[in-house]
């Protein structure tokens, strides 16, 4: 009864979600999946920088192709992003253990800056801060494979 | 004080499955550290509120893991949120 009366009220008002996923149950971690949304958005920005303009009184066909092409390329730069900061957080929060801090005191300042930098090129359009973002996956990149190193 | 939360997940099964609900208090953290076994809530990258329980704690860093091994991490005391009071 209790139950029931839970459940009904998480409909009309829903209860906060509190994950307890396990993010990469079978233990394997990689850093490709980062770096390779990393160019992906590199790419597609790029490309909109490339994009011609038809011009304010274009006609309704270029205009349409344009805006179509655009918003392609922003909604791809969009999820690439949401898949640079998903694959970091995964790193960061399940792979990188306590003694690693000792390999890598700035380990956390690391992984926020990098976060930070793939908000960054969400909000902009700029190849300056996408070198920025790929040089910060970089540096995760070497320690991570630093950290796999020293398990040998 | 209190805050009601609906599990999604199955990393701290068996003591919490997912679907469940639970409920969580901050007040105790105001006053005395977490520590080692306790269920929290935390908030993670993006903003996720996760729940796990702490494993072990070294300088106010927190080393937490689901109950089935499915998730380890470290965490900031800053970003400890909650105690988990009781599931219903």
């Amino acid at each position: 009864m209790f139950q029931k009366l839970l459940k009904l009220l998480d409909k009309i008002y829903p209860a906060e979600i509190v994950y307890a996923h396990c993010d990469v149950p079978c233990g394997i971690y990689e850093t490709g999946s980062m770096l390779t949304a990393a160019e992906t958005m590199g790419k597609m920005v790029e490309k909109m920088l490339a994009l011609e303009y038809p011009g304010d009184d274009a006609e309704k066909e270029p205009w349409l192709a344009y805006k179509n092409s655009l918003v392609r390329m922003i909604l791809e730069k969009e999820e690439q992003g949401e898949i640079c900061k998903k694959e970091l957080l995964i790193l960061w929060t399940d792979y990188f253990k306590p003694e690693h801090l000792k390999m890598f005191p700035n380990l956390h300042e690391t992984f926020w800056q990098a976060a930070k930098l793939a908000s960054k090129n969400k909000q902009n359009v700029s190849l300056e801060a996408v070198l920025e973002l790929k040089s910060a996956l970089r540096k995760i990149d070497g320690m991570f494979k630093a950290a796999e190193a020293s398990k040998k | 004080m209190l805050n009601l939360y609906k599990v999604s997940g199955n990393s701290m099964n068996p003591a919490l499955n997912d679907g469940e609900y639970i409920l969580s208090e901050k007040l105790s953290y105001l006053f005395t550290k977490p520590k080692v076994s306790d269920i929290i809530i935390f908030k993670a990258l993006g903003d996720k509120n996760l729940v796990k329980r702490i494993k072990s704690e070294k300088d106010n860093q927190y080393f937490v893991e689901g109950d089935n091994q499915g998730f380890s991490g470290l965490v900031d005391r800053k970003l400890i949120l909650e105690k988990l009071l009781f599931k219903i």
